[in-house]
């Protein structure tokens, strides 16, 4: 279907091309994964084969569609294109009207478009939603929503650039699902970019691992998680739990790529048995060091008592009667499904939404009380805080005395110490022209520049890669030692499970269960990282 | 069977009740024009409350002292306030002027609730697609705007601790905002510039694309609303529902030509009440 031989090419005033040598044969309905790390050129690779979003450079190499040689400013409606952020996507304010958008822009007559919009709206379950205005829809609807606008125009080729890297796992999770019976039921081909593998690796047809501009690695899943793992590649991080945790590079077996697969296996106890012993092994430290913060469990930073909170006067509450108490240095994480209340129990907590006279009370114990200027609140969209240029000035902005007093090399020193090197190379450029994961590091330094004791984090990993958790979860384990309180709000649950030291659930505004957070996540069921899963039998 | 108004319908409507209020001044228009504005409010689940009656009294009461304070027309002199003649039907007239203002006021509401963006876009047409597609943009990306705002304000606040204290300090972070705002929006328009360019925006004339298309219902009340107003208007013209101020208050109310056109006017603004299915189907939309 889609052909690409030799491809190279390079932004203009680029110094280094951003895609080296691609040779690569898509076939109709094929499932295609592109993966690989932050700025690999895997976005750059999906825009060469959607002519109309073709950037601007230099290019060498072929592209055929069907047989047909692609130039730079061809129109092909055939193949669809979904971008990261489905808020920016949606065009019109009414979803019949953003369905009707693509056939509009063809000039098909309006009876025609009136049979498509009925036809697609069925078939999608849309119908309830038809005359919603497009701002009252959830991330996940929004996205599905332009999909299903781009579908309506007949197309044979989706081509998605990480479509769910602003959605939580659970929405993002739903529109795989949902993503893989359209491909079933229409036999669509797709080529997805996506860093977060975890649920959608072993359901590709063919991975296509990228570095630098270049193919490291395609092949079936298995193939090339082998060629991750045996290469000992830091992306190997990104890999689905399962996939990590039984392999064994001694046997020459190819790697799990599902859940359903390792458990078929006739090995899986051994296997399991295997990797417990690896993992004790590995966490004797962590055990320890979680067994100190918990000794410290008497005193708490933030109390809550009797908390309800709603929005206005017509909306329901969504804090109930809610009790809760922070524990001072150490991090907590509250998880819970959409709408439970997290963003809002962050927001009470950091004083954006106050509380009524009778409707509970927050408490600030010893030195943090009353001293607003040492919470910081990192919230979900990042970039509502930058207000400047170019990286450097971003970081300094607000803080310039301290910078100063500082001396030469202390934003660089500052950013070293807390592993967010990689954002130097980054200073001339605007913030956001960065990656999400790069951006959540900008946000993340300008609150520590401001010495906060209590950091509280709504959806952190958001948009981030393996790599960038990785980094994350050390920077909130640094802080817990500094004795900073963190709170971590959250749908990520393996990275709940890797820095929390205590985990509350959430649920229709009150909190059920405040618990240790190895404790909390081996006793759920459900409600439980993909490491649990994979380990109990 | 679905029974729904076309929107020209409805914004022919509007225009016509609104004018009727705005040019023949009477107080019996104007409380005929009261009783159905509430009523729709009552329809639309709309709740009166006390600050709205407040504010409609305030602004009836600023109205009349103000224009007797202005004017001195008018027969029936008060008193003297400054050497200036303060005359009764100074008075009437600024209550008349407030209380037209006030109706209106309430009509408009009841336009903007009615009148959903969709409709807008139907009363734009075929004609002036170009004017629809930009409009429908505006109408997506306003709330947006004001959200992103809002958001940008929190996460400020959330970073400095706490609102700006002072005017300085207001003024920085207020511009701070604005700042963000604008790359936001830039950003936001690139995408979405995007976006309309993968579902072929461009690529060929662009169809207007109306799910509305005009039923026996909507051609039947357009046709009743029509003859009300014809009937509203040249009854005015030929004398009827005359309301003189100066230099006495004279307000004409129990003639043939009076009563037909009150009449008239009920209908005018009753009609699109009177069918429980048109009602239906407004509820219907909004839930």
């Amino acid at each position: 279907m889609i052909q690409i031989e030799n491809l190279n090419f390079t932004y203009s005033g680029a110094a280094r091309p951003s895609l080296s040598d691609i040779s690569l044969h898509i076939a109709p309905g094929q499932f295609v994964l592109l993966c690989g790390p932050t700025g690999c050129g895997k976005s750059t690779l999906l825009r060469m084969m959607k002519p109309e979003l073709t950037p601007a450079g230099e290019r060498s190499g072929r592209i055929l569609y069907n047989g047909n040689e692609i130039a730079a400013n061809d129109r092909l409606v055939e193949v669809g294109f979904v971008m990261q952020n489905p808020e920016q996507q949606v065009v019109t304010d009414r979803v019949w009207h953003e369905l009707a958008f693509g056939l509009e822009n063809l000039g098909v007559p309006s009876d025609v478009i009136r049979r498509r919009c009925a036809e697609i709206a069925a078939y999608f379950d849309l119908e309830k939603s038809f005359e919603k205005d497009t701002n009252a829809l959830s991330g996940g609807e929004k996205q599905q929503l332009v999909v299903a606008s781009t579908m309506i125009m007949g197309c044979k080729v989706l081509l998605l650039d990480e479509p769910t890297s602003q959605l939580d796992p659970i929405a993002a999770n739903r529109f795989f699902l949902w993503l893989e019976q359209l491909r079933r039921e229409f036999g669509i081909t797709i080529v997805m970019a996506e860093h977060h593998l975890e649920e959608i690796f072993g359901e590709a047809d063919r991975v296509v691992y990228m570095d630098n501009g270049r193919i490291r690695a395609q092949g079936t899943p298995a193939q090339v998680a082998w060629e991750m793992l045996t290469a000992q590649d830091t992306f190997a991080a990104a890999l689905p739990t399962v996939t990590r945790l039984f392999f064994d590079a001694n046997t020459h077996r190819d790697p799990f790529v599902s859940l359903r697969e390792a458990k078929g296996s006739t090995e899986y106890a051994q296997l399991v048995e295997a990797a417990k012993k690896r993992l004790s092994a590995a966490s004797g430290g962590a055990v320890a060091s979680r067994e100190t913060t918990a000794k410290r469990e008497e005193s708490a930073a933030v109390t809550l008592s009797n908390v309800y909170y709603a929005y206005d006067d017509r909306s329901p509450s969504v804090l109930n009667n809610l009790s809760f108490s922070i524990p001072a240095g150490a991090c907590t994480a509250i998880v819970g499904g959409n709408g439970s209340g997290k963003s809002t129990l962050l927001k009470v907590v950091a004083g954006l939404a106050p509380l009524k006279k009778h409707a509970g009370k927050v408490k600030f114990s010893g030195e943090n009380r009353a001293d607003r200027q040492r919470i910081s609140f990192l919230m979900q969209d990042v970039t509502t805080l930058f207000t400047e240029e170019t990286v450097y000035e971003e970081i300094v902005a607000g803080v310039k005395a301290k910078v100063d007093n500082g001396g030469e090399g202390f934003v660089e020193n500052f950013l070293k110490e807390h592993g967010f090197e990689a954002l130097t190379a980054h200073f001339p450029q605007h913030p956001y022209d960065l990656s999400g994961g790069e951006q959540q590091m900008l946000g993340l330094t300008k609150l520590l520049l401001r010495d906060p004791q209590i950091l509280l984090l709504d959806e952190p990993t958001k948009g981030m890669d393996a790599v960038a958790k990785d980094q994350l979860a050390a920077l909130i384990a640094k802080k817990t030692k500094e004795d900073v309180t963190v709170v971590l709000v959250t749908h990520d649950l393996d990275f709940a499970a890797l820095c929390a030291d205590y985990a509350a659930m959430l649920f229709r505004g009150e909190i059920l269960s405040k618990e240790r957070a190895d404790r909390f996540f081996a006793d759920n069921v459900f409600y439980t990282t993909h490491k649990n899963r994979a380990l109990n039998a | 069977m679905r029974v729904y108004l076309h929107s020209r319908t409805w914004f022919v409507y509007f225009i016509m009740v609104i004018a009727i209020l705005m040019s023949i001044r009477h107080p019996v228009l104007i409380l005929i024009g009261l009783e159905s504005g509430l009523l729709w409010w009552k329809i639309l689940g709309r709740k009166l409350r006390i600050a709205h009656i407040f504010a409609a009294l305030f602004l009836l009461g600023a109205l009349a002292v103000a224009n007797p304070l202005t004017s001195s027309n008018g027969a029936t002199i008060l008193f003297y306030l400054n050497g200036r003649a303060f005359t009764a039907e100074a008075l009437a007239y600024g209550l008349l002027f407030g209380a037209v203002l006030v109706v209106t006021l309430l009509w408009c509401v009841i336009l903007s609730e009615l009148m959903t963006t969709d409709r807008w876009l139907n009363v734009c047409g075929r004609r002036f697609r170009k004017t629809g597609l930009v409009l429908t943009m505006v109408f997506r990306f306003f709330p947006l705007f004001t959200k992103q705002w809002h958001r940008i304000r929190e996460g400020q606040e959330a970073l400095e601790g706490g609102s700006p204290v002072g005017l300085k300090a207001t003024f920085r972070m207020t511009k701070r905002e604005l700042l963000c705002m604008l790359t936001w929006s830039l950003e936001h328009g690139f995408v979405t510039a995007d976006a309309m360019l993968a579902r072929g925006y461009g690529a060929a004339k662009r169809t207007f694309f109306n799910r509305e298309t005009y039923k026996a219902a909507s051609i039947g009340v357009a046709i009743a609303l029509l003859a009300a107003f014809t009937a509203v208007i040249t009854l005015a013209i030929r004398g009827g529902m005359e309301a003189e101020i100066y230099p006495y208050v004279r307000i004409h109310m129990d003639g043939v030509m009076d009563i037909i056109g009150f009449a008239a006017f009920f209908l005018l603004c009753h009609i699109p009440m009177i069918s429980g299915k048109v009602l239906r189907e407004e509820r219907r939309m909004r839930s």
